[in-house]
């Protein structure tokens, strides 16, 4: 005879209690008055208090007093639309010291199916946390050592190819152009380094303004038609008025596409801008036939440090950081990024609205 | 007319050397200084048309020199560029008066034209 399991010794409740208590996590759970009334035996141990001084509110006690009021902004939005959230936070550890925590926070319903409040869990990723703003700190530092050489190579090569100019020499003209788009690549590379470290979280202020959209993307296209060894670049279309947004980071958008394209088609012969109205935004495709996009990469190459490989041409270098930080920056302005491809055309295209509601 | 001259504060003598010799090339007078506690007194005896000023310096703040030259009676009608190591760092100089920003490395026809704007204004 088979032996009985052992869910028909322990009651439900008295399993839930044990798995709660023997997980590697801490866990909360709220009724919905919003108010806490369990916390597993990790939690209690992380805190080093009892359950009595955790209940109701008594463990925001404990809350890092500058997250106290983000926390509560996102406990309390996500009450009233019973949506996840996951946030982080920094509690007081028993032995007093500040750990940021990575809290995930479900609704729960009871079995007729309404809301019955919140179970979260959190995890103590402090160390990552501090790894990561070493690395930003690592990163900024790194890069503006690297402006400075940068700085002074490109005034003596852009005297020199100013010499060379009124000489009337072609040679010597012709390797500093070279000179000079090399540097151009790498002031680009080192600016999106500086970009990735402060355009993620809220460090960032953009500067809004209005603009004239027509006037930048036909600057960028000229821009990038210089670095073009072979395609045409085509440029169709135009806004109607101007954009509020911010000029530089949005001519950084532009400027971060027509690369990838430029960089990803070697061996075709055109590009593609099409700018088109399309009532409360201006709407840019750039289109290149170049080696394609699979499927499966389709949806990575946002990514940050995502970089799109191709079994044939394995040969494309680059950080990973230019559609990041574009859709960073597009969705910063209330604009939608996406890509197409067909496996050889592929085409980008963005949306940036006219006005932005100034919510941020 | 006497060349114009330009106090170029730069904490990289690398960039000193250069921003000299391209300003020169370009026909103007130049004196430099990589300490951002000597701009006073430089600007005290050079007495400079223009500040080209860099944001970074070691140990000090550009953008702090900035406000002190522009508040002094004495200084304040010279113009400040500053140099900023940021892609796009125009908010660095709402609040300190300079007068125009340009961001390292800079083409040095932009920059150019920038103090040409600035010398005739």
């Amino acid at each position: 005879m088979a032996e009985r399991s052992p869910n028909q010794i322990i009651p439900v409740e008295e399993q839930f209690r044990i798995m709660a208590d023997t997980a590697p996590v801490m866990i909360w759970i709220s009724g919905t008055d919003k108010l806490c009334y369990f916390f597993n035996q990790g939690w209690l141990s992380f805190t080093g208090r009892t359950l009595d001084e955790e209940m109701g509110n008594g463990w925001l006690e404990n809350v890092h007093p500058d997250d106290v009021e983000r926390y509560l902004n996102t406990y309390h939005s996500s009450f009233e639309t019973h949506h996840t959230f996951r946030m982080e936070y920094r509690l007081k550890r028993y032995d007093g010291q500040y750990r940021w925590l990575l809290n995930n926070g479900v609704p729960r319903y009871a079995s007729d199916g309404s809301f019955a409040g919140y179970i979260g869990s959190c995890i103590d990723i402090h160390e990552m946390v501090e790894a990561e703003s070493l690395k930003d700190e690592f990163i900024n530092s790194a890069s503006h050592e690297l402006k400075t050489p940068v700085t002074t190579i490109k005034v003596y090569a852009q005297m020199l190819e100013d010499f060379f100019d009124k000489e009337g020499n072609e040679k010597p003209l012709k390797f500093l152009k070279k000179v000079n788009t090399q540097v151009v690549k790498l002031t680009k590379l080192i600016n999106n380094l500086v970009d990735l470290t402060k355009i993620q979280g809220d460090v960032y202020e953009y500067q809004y303004s209005y603009f004239d959209f027509n006037k930048l993307i036909a600057d960028e296209v000229r821009k990038s038609q210089y670095e073009a060894e072979r395609q045409i670049i085509h440029l169709d279309g135009f806004a109607e008025g101007q954009v509020f947004g911010d000029k530089e980071r949005i001519r950084q958008v532009i400027s971060n596409i027509l690369d990838n394209a430029i960089k990803f088609s070697p061996n075709a012969d055109s590009i593609e801008v099409v700018v088109a109205d399309s009532g409360q935004f201006v709407e840019v495709s750039v289109t290149d036939h170049g080696i394609g996009i699979d499927k499966n990469q389709k949806n990575k190459i946002f990514n940050r440090f995502y970089r799109v490989y191709n079994r044939t041409a394995n040969t494309f270098p680059g950080l990973g950081l230019g559609l990041y930080i574009a859709s960073q920056i597009i969705q910063q302005h209330g604009g939608e990024i996406g890509v197409d491809s067909d496996g050889k055309d592929t085409s980008f295209t963005f949306t940036i609205p006219y006005r932005k509601e100034q919510n941020s | 007319m006497p060349p114009r001259k330009i106090l170029v504060v730069d904490d990289d003598t690398f960039i000193l050397d250069a921003l000299q010799e391209l300003l020169n090339y370009s026909g103007y007078d130049v004196n430099t200084t990589p300490r951002g506690d000597e701009v006073l007194s430089k600007v005290e005896e050079y007495h400079p048309d223009l500040i080209l000023l860099d944001i970074m310096l070691s140990g000090k703040d550009g953008r702090d020199i900035c406000k002190l030259l522009k508040s002094n009676e004495q200084t304040r009608s010279i113009p400040v560029i500053m140099v900023s190591a940021h892609p796009s760092a125009n908010e660095a100089i709402n609040d300190v008066g300079a007068d125009d920003i340009v961001s390292k490395p800079f083409d040095i026809h932009n920059l150019l034209e920038k103090i040409e704007l600035q010398l005739s204004a």
